[in-house]
């Protein structure tokens, strides 16, 4: 396996299905990726993170994720609104949004393009398979790329 | 199809004026020959009897003339003196007669006096002639005439002249006569009546068939001898290569024939003028006629044309454009019931617009749920296989050492039998994803897309001999992308379904038999009983542990060879091979 990958950065999990939660944990957990994991059930709970409103209201508006996984089939408010959301405001315009979705539909890997996805991932239904794609995305995101200044934690 | 033109219409049109025209043509041509032919008929009638009184009038003419002298000559043959002449000629007598014939002979006419013996011996002349001492013609009578006789002409000193001769009558004795020479009178008054009596350009003939020739002005060449004998008037062209029209009549009591002869030109004259006017008239008539014509076609085909371009209106697809009707004929009833059927064409069209619109919504809405299902399908069925396959893997891998062995087989199946689901649904999405997408036809080379996909499946490591055989230029108009599946599926089909074979031909070509395309293998091939299931989704002929598949390839190939208009169909046996015929039509339905 790939060494320890830092811990520094959250990760925003948005995701319904608790299964798919606990399989992205697991998958995160197995390849060794420790970062902090916040989920949201829905869309809105992802704004009200990001926005720091409702339940995190009294969060730090300067902690900004350092990934958003982002299913796209969710409650309330979809994917594709969440992440146009993301990039309308100011605030989270940079941050990098991974779709990680069942749908392989070409419409829904054009307009997540286009509305600003950093990266659109399959789910496998093979766990192996599931595993390998979060190890990489994890690598890659959390390891490899160098985040846009802003993002980076205060020390 | 594209709505005729106007062309048709300007044929029309003319084609009336031109049938009118040549009607017109061929009426006045016929009208004008008929009356032509009266008039020239008419003229050469007129002609005819204005020889024959003019003949007669000439006849008349000198008839009294000689008349006069032969009345005076039948005296003078029985005078008492002539005959004790002829009976005792001697120096008394002779000197008697010769003082009655120069009594005689004082007339300017007469130019002398003879008298004759039977045998034709001269026993006495006397005369200007003989004062004068000028030779006279001899003279020939027809001998068997009794009484009076006339000679033909003869040339005399002063000009033409002629001679009548009578016996005189001697009882006992052969008869001598007495022969008068006269000249003939052509004074310019009585050439002048003459002339005025047969017209300046006719020439007139008299004479004796055989004899001399005269125009009472002077010695002419006669007639042509066939013609100079009396008779009707005929054609014939003259001495001088003129057409005329010639007659000849008898003058009673001499052996003289008057001949006339009208030149052509004076007898046509009336005909033929008349012929020019209704050359004229006939020309007038037709421009009249053209015009009348082509006024009258305009009118009916501008009708007819319009009527034409609110067709072409309604036929390019604007259905409210209506014919414009005016007054009570054929053409207006036409309009009429055209509009009438123009209404109908409207109306249904306007239902069928109706008809269109509901059900392209109702299918929009039909679509768009499909699609939402298939979304749903997508997103909601893998999720929970992903959990069972994800946790069942768990299970597996975290308390595997723990587990009996057959639970550990039990997972291994629920994880399989969860991947196999999840192939299933993707192959679901793909078989409807493919049914919605668009479809892009264009030239595609069939022979290319079979070569890549071969190239594709190709493994040298695999260790299998397959030949494969594509048939260079296969060409069709249809959706690359799609024909891409199509050939992909039936030569990975032909592909597996001989792999348990050590050598194995697969074959891309044209079947010209059935006008189809085909790819056939060698390989395991299929009962032809269920041949109806092959194209059935998820329908499988082989058991998945022979050869592997979700059975929604050939559904996908029957899908999209549908989608083009085409059929498809196999043929095969078991242990034998299968071939799949396609056929991709080039018109879109």
């Amino acid at each position: 396996m790939t060494a320890q990958i830092s811990g520094e950065g959250i990760i925003l999990l948005v995701e319904d299905n608790p299964d798919d939660q606990e399989l992205t944990r697991r998958a995160l957990e197995e390849n060794d990726i420790a970062n902090e994991i916040v989920v949201a059930h829905d869309g809105a709970e992802a704004l009200d993170y990001l926005f720091c409103k409702g339940r995190w209201a009294d969060r730090d508006p300067d902690i900004q994720p350092q990934l958003v996984l982002l299913d796209l089939k969710l409650p309330k408010v979809d994917g594709l609104e969440v992440l146009q959301r993301i990039r309308a405001d100011e605030r989270t315009a940079r941050l990098p949004v991974i779709v990680l979705t069942s749908s392989r539909e070409e419409g829904d890997v054009a307009e997540s393009y286009g509305s600003g996805a950093n990266s659109y991932v399959r789910k496998p239904v093979d766990f192996s398979e599931f595993r390998e794609a979060v190890r990489q995305v994890g690598l890659y995101w959390l390891l490899l790329n160098e985040p846009p200044p802003r993002l980076r934690r205060s020390p | 199809m594209q709505a005729p033109r106007f062309i048709k219409m300007h044929r029309l049109r003319w084609r009336l004026v031109a049938a009118f025209v040549g009607f017109l043509v061929v009426v006045v041509a016929v009208f004008s020959w008929a009356a032509y032919r009266a008039a020239r008929d008419g003229a050469v009638a007129a002609a005819s009897s204005r020889l024959e009184a003019v003949s007669g009038q000439l006849g008349a003419l000198l008839q009294g003339n000689i008349t006069s002298f032969m009345t005076n000559t039948a005296d003078v043959a029985n005078d008492p003196t002539l005959r004790a002449f002829v009976r005792a000629p001697s120096t008394a007598t002779r000197a008697s007669a010769e003082t009655l014939l120069d009594s005689l002979s004082t007339s300017d006419n007469v130019r002398a006096i003879e008298v004759r013996e039977p045998d034709g011996g001269v026993l006495l002349t006397r005369g200007r002639a003989v004062r004068e001492g000028s030779a006279l013609p001899a003279l020939t009578f027809e001998s068997d005439a009794n009484g009076p006789r006339v000679s033909g002409f003869a040339t005399y000193q002063e000009g033409l002249g002629f001679g009548v001769s009578l016996p005189i009558q001697a009882p006992g004795q052969e008869p001598y006569t007495l022969v008068y020479h006269v000249g003939l009178n052509t004074s310019p008054e009585a050439v002048a009546r003459v002339s005025d009596l047969i017209g300046g350009h006719s020439a007139l003939y008299l004479g004796v068939p055989g004899g001399l020739w005269t125009n009472l002005v002077r010695e002419v060449p006669g007639p042509d001898p066939e013609l100079a004998p009396p008779g009707p008037a005929r054609w014939h062209v003259n001495a001088d290569g003129e057409r005329v029209l010639g007659a000849g009549a008898p003058m009673t009591g001499t052996p003289w024939v008057v001949r006339v002869e009208f030149p052509e030109a004076d007898v046509l004259a009336t005909p033929r003028s008349l012929a020019t006017r209704l050359a004229w008239i006939g020309v007038l008539t037709l421009m009249v006629g053209a015009l009348l014509a082509w006024v009258f076609s305009h009118r009916i085909t501008r009708r007819l044309s319009n009527l034409s371009a609110v067709a072409t209106a309604i036929a390019s697809g604007d259905y409210r454009r209506r014919v414009v009707t005016r007054g009570d004929d054929e053409i207006t009833e036409l309009g009429l019931n055209f509009n009438a059927m123009a209404d109908k064409i409207e109306g249904a069209h306007e239902r069928l617009e109706r008809q269109v619109a509901s059900r392209t919504a109702k299918l929009e809405a039909a679509n768009q749920e499909l699609e939402a299902f298939s979304y749903s399908v997508s997103h909601d069925l893998r999720a929970p296989l992903r959990a069972i396959h994800g946790f069942s893997r768990a299970v597996a891998e975290n308390h595997g050492d723990s587990l009996p062995d057959s639970a550990a087989s039990d997972l291994q199946r629920v994880c399989a039998a969860a991947e196999r689901m999840g192939m299933l649904i993707d192959d679901l999405l793909e078989l409807s994803r493919l049914a919605r997408s668009e479809m892009h036809r264009q030239r595609v080379d069939l022979s290319e897309i079979a070569a890549s996909v071969v190239a594709d499946l190709h493994d040298p490591a695999s260790g299998r001999d397959v030949e494969v055989k594509i048939q260079p230029d296969l060409g069709a108009h249809a959706d690359r992308r799609l024909v891409g599946h199509v050939l992909g599926n039936l030569i990975e089909n032909a592909w597996k379904f001989t792999s348990k074979q050590a050598q194995s031909l697969i074959e891309v070509g044209w079947a010209p038999a059935h006008e189809a395309f085909f790819v056939r293998d060698d390989g395991a091939g299929f009962d032809p009983e269920y041949v109806h299931k092959l194209f059935q989704p998820f329908q499988r002929l082989h058991a998945a542990n022979e050869f592997e598949g979700t059975g929604i390839g050939l559904a996908l190939v029957s899908r999209i060879i549908h989608r083009h208009g085409g059929r498809v169909w196999a043929e095969g046996a078991e242990g034998v091979g299968a071939t799949f015929y396609f056929t991709l039509p080039d018109d879109v339905s």
